[in-house]
């Protein structure tokens, strides 16, 4: 009898020590951080690799899925019109977007060939955390690049890339609102067209 | 010298008139009420990068080496620094004017006016403009405003561009024959970063479907980004995830 009260006092003091350290499998400073350098290495060994056109843009979309808040930047881009539409417009979107971001910005990547990424910190952010890095290009320019990290069910997820003030999500947003305006509203022919922009 | 001044407070008057009154709607990054004419601007800007300045750019690539393009880099940023400094002192922001004056006095000494090696002395280089002290003088942005020959501005940094280029100029006040000088160097220079930002700028000005939009995202962000650091003035960047359409994304299952 008091053995079975022992174990059942320490299976309570391990069940409270294990919910006073769940908070630690939420997002902290360094579990951001080390997201962003995971993500920095891959994107470098995807530049280094050589490869160019089609195959590049998959790496990239790859690395797009692996480490960013894919459904939250899918849904901030569209804006106002991810609230009307419908399930299956919503996935054939985000499906769409993704390959649309993946060539668009792996089309631009090459200016960051011979680039090396530093860290130089973190701060909190409403939203989660901010992981600032300083790019330093081959021709001597710095650039300030900052990664917008959150919590998405228990893992960090990049959501914004943030370029010398430049947010990706904000830009985005702009430009895919400008071609829905353009398309008359017609989500499904947007959805249809951005391949092929 | 006293025209000047009273030319520089007829300005601020200005400024303080027209960007007192902007206010961004809701889901919009910033006031635009003339865009109808702004569009009309930007495609001819548009047009004069296509038929002069891009190909007029590109072709300065080609010809001149990065030694000489260094040079014009240097040569323009010496003949800027006597506005940069005046405008640094009119925002408090003495030490950064000392830096400056450090600058031009090493690269006039040292580089002959057409080399940097203040930088690689370790003097920052820290641009600055007089909108950029309007702004460290509390004024607002204003609206959006497309100037032609030059791009995206506001009402406050094009009254601030019109106050460098005409009233705050001592070189041109010192020496009024230096003019045509320096003038065709800062023009030279302006080519010279085109041809340096080209995948920049021909991604914004020709890859996006409504490039008007792209380059007012694109340049209001950069110039608050900027102005952010500088001055007693200078508040970090809002949030920008904190209208009405992104923020409750936030929060939802998505």
């Amino acid at each position: 009898m008091s053995n079975l009260f022992q174990i059942t006092r320490r299976s309570c003091l391990v069940l409270s020590l294990s919910a006073i350290a769940m908070p630690s499998f939420a997002l902290t400073e360094n579990s951001a951080t080390s997201l962003v350098e995971r993500a920095l290495s891959d994107v470098q060994e995807t530049i280094d690799s050589g490869k160019s056109g089609s195959a590049l843009y998959r790496d990239f979309e790859r690395i797009f899925d692996r480490y960013a808040d894919v459904p939250l930047v899918a849904a901030g881009s569209l804006g106002i019109a991810w609230r009307s539409a419908s399930d299956g417009q919503k996935r054939r979107y985000t499906d769409a977007f993704g390959g649309f971001l993946s060539k668009k910005y792996g089309r631009r990547f090459d200016e960051f060939s011979g680039a090396k990424f530093v860290v130089t910190g973190a701060s909190e952010t409403k939203r989660g955390y901010a992981v600032a890095t300083d790019v330093s290009l081959p021709s001597g320019s710095d650039v300030e690049v900052e990664w917008q990290v959150r919590d998405v069910k228990g893992s960090p997820r990049i959501f914004d890339i943030v370029i010398e003030g430049i947010s990706m999500l904000v830009t985005e947003r702009g430009e895919i609102g400008a071609m829905l305006d353009a398309r008359g509203g017609d989500l499904d022919k947007l959805i249809a067209d951005l391949p092929n922009v | 010298m006293r025209r000047q001044i009273s030319r520089i407070f007829g300005a601020m008057l200005l400024t303080f008139t027209v960007a007192s009154c902007a206010e961004a709607p809701p889901g919009q990054l910033i006031s635009d009420p003339y865009e109808r004419g702004n569009r009309k601007v930007h495609e001819f800007n548009k047009g004069f990068d296509r038929a002069l300045v891009g190909p007029v750019a590109n072709a300065y690539g080609k010809v001149i080496g990065p030694d000489v393009d260094a040079s014009v880099q240097a040569a323009a940023e010496t003949i800027s620094l006597p506005n940069r400094i005046l405008n640094k002192v009119l925002q408090f922001r003495l030490l950064s004017a000392f830096q400056d004056t450090m600058r031009l006095t090493v690269n006039l000494a040292v580089g002959l006016g057409i080399k940097d090696p203040a930088t690689e002395f370790g003097i920052p280089n820290d641009d600055t403009d007089f909108g950029e002290t309007l702004h460290v003088w509390g004024f607002k942005e204003g609206n959006f405003i497309e100037v032609p020959f030059w791009g995206a501005s506001t009402e406050r940094d094009a009254v601030g561009l019109i106050v460098d280029l005409f009233l705050l100029d001592p070189i041109g006040e010192i020496e009024p024959k230096a003019r045509p000088i320096t003038a065709t160097v800062t023009l030279t220079s302006y080519i010279s970063n085109r041809n340096e930002f080209a995948d920049l700028v021909d991604s914004i000005l020709y890859d996006s479907e409504d490039s008007y939009s792209a380059q007012q995202l694109a340049y209001v962000q950069n110039r608050r980004f900027n102005l952010s650091k500088s001055g007693p003035n200078g508040a970090v960047v809002d949030d920008p995830y904190g209208d009405d359409l992104l923020d409750d994304l936030f929060d939802q299952d998505l």
